[in-house]
């Protein structure tokens, strides 16, 4: 009698899923603990998160380049999941768990925050007059807005400033962190899911 | 075999529980901002989207704070969520395709609204699956063991 390796519930003949908690009746194949037992050691993907949020971060700073939403940042977390799987031998573990592939994603999204916002520190002084514009444009609406007054109205104007402010620095950086990591994740995973083999067995 | 089926584990309980509320959280404030002037969701959201004004859907006369690709990917998403629709790389496979053939498309000067929609919604319906597998493995595989090994 087969039971669910995560809660322990028995499971149905050629069950694929647990009906109480969804988790595979069989071990992913290609997940980061099957080959071993353990997952990838953290030093596997600190190289590979370093260079590709170098690189993302700076990507993503730049104006004009950095039109396409999220995608700098979507792409440096698959580069990263790419390099790990690259330096892993081939015939052992052979492919990266989707769990790989997040975790890549996030530590490239961490760096990548922080490099974005240093990066963006020079390109703020160089498009000053086009923020200032934007600052008038953004106090014209918020004298419109009484509502909006005191911290909050700092916040949003020092956001825009030319004038770069610690306060605006701190908050582009915890914005970056907490959205960053989570695209650069989601990156690190779909590239994983888009180049992994189908496993013939499933199903 | 459901061809291009991974065996991928669908999102655990919890994990998927968090990603559902994320969704929904994530979801609410995009529609929330017009409609009671969010302003800091405006702020937060221009970290990942462009915000153009001409690309964006409007609500109550508000513009919402992502464009129409991102909004439509993000109500994908917490609907295959929802609905637990599982994993498939095929259909991510032709999803992505799919997006990237109406960006190409857009720029060779057939810019249509509705297919970047109907593009968005298919990628964040094909997307949900994996990443909450991928959510899923990284609890189990980094969190939970880090928190065995110090219980130790």
């Amino acid at each position: 009698m087969n039971t669910c390796r995560q809660c322990g519930a028995t499971l149905a003949e050629n069950a694929q899923y647990c009906m109480q908690c969804g988790t595979a009746a069989s071990p992913p194949p290609a997940s980061s603990a099957q080959a071993s037992g353990e997952p990838l050691v953290v030093g596997r993907f600190l190289g590979p998160a370093f260079l590709s949020g170098t690189v993302m971060g700076i990507l993503a700073a730049i104006p004009v380049v950095n039109c396409l939403c999220c995608a700098w940042v979507l792409g440096g977390g698959g580069a990263a999941a790419w390099l790990v799987g690259r330096d892993l031998p081939r015939g052992t573990t052979g492919a990266l768990g989707f769990g790989d592939g997040a975790f890549a994603g996030v530590l490239t999204g961490v760096w990548g925050a922080i490099v974005a916002t240093l990066a963006s520190i020079p390109f703020r002084f160089l498009s000053a007059e086009a923020l200032e514009e934007a600052r008038a444009e953004i106090e014209a609406l918020l004298s419109q807005s009484p509502e909006i007054s005191g911290p909050m109205r700092e916040m949003m104007l020092s956001l825009i400033s030319p004038d770069l402010s610690p306060l605006a620095v701190l908050l582009t950086l915890m914005i970056n962190l907490l959205t960053y990591s989570l695209f650069a994740m989601i990156g690190g995973i779909l590239f994983v899911a888009i180049v992994r083999r189908p496993d013939r067995t499933a199903g | 075999m459901e061809s291009g089926k991974i065996a991928a584990a669908p999102p655990a309980g919890s994990a998927r529980l968090l990603l559902a509320a994320g969704a929904a959280l994530w979801w609410g404030a995009i529609v929330a901002a017009p409609l009671v002037d969010l302003d800091w969701v405006y702020t937060f959201f221009s970290a990942i989207c462009h915000q153009n004004p001409d690309r964006v859907w409007h609500l109550a006369g508000a513009p919402l704070p992502v464009c129409v690709r991102c909004a439509s990917i993000y109500a994908g998403f917490l609907l295959a969520l929802l609905g637990r629709i599982p994993p498939n790389s095929r259909f991510l496979r032709v999803a992505l395709a799919a997006t990237l053939l109406e960006f190409l498309i857009a720029r060779a000067g057939l810019d249509l609204e509705p297919a970047r929609a109907a593009t968005g919604l298919l990628l964040g319906l094909a997307a949900a699956g994996f990443v909450g597998a991928g959510v899923a493995e990284l609890l189990r595989d980094r969190i939970s063991r880090t928190f065995a090994r110090a219980d130790q």
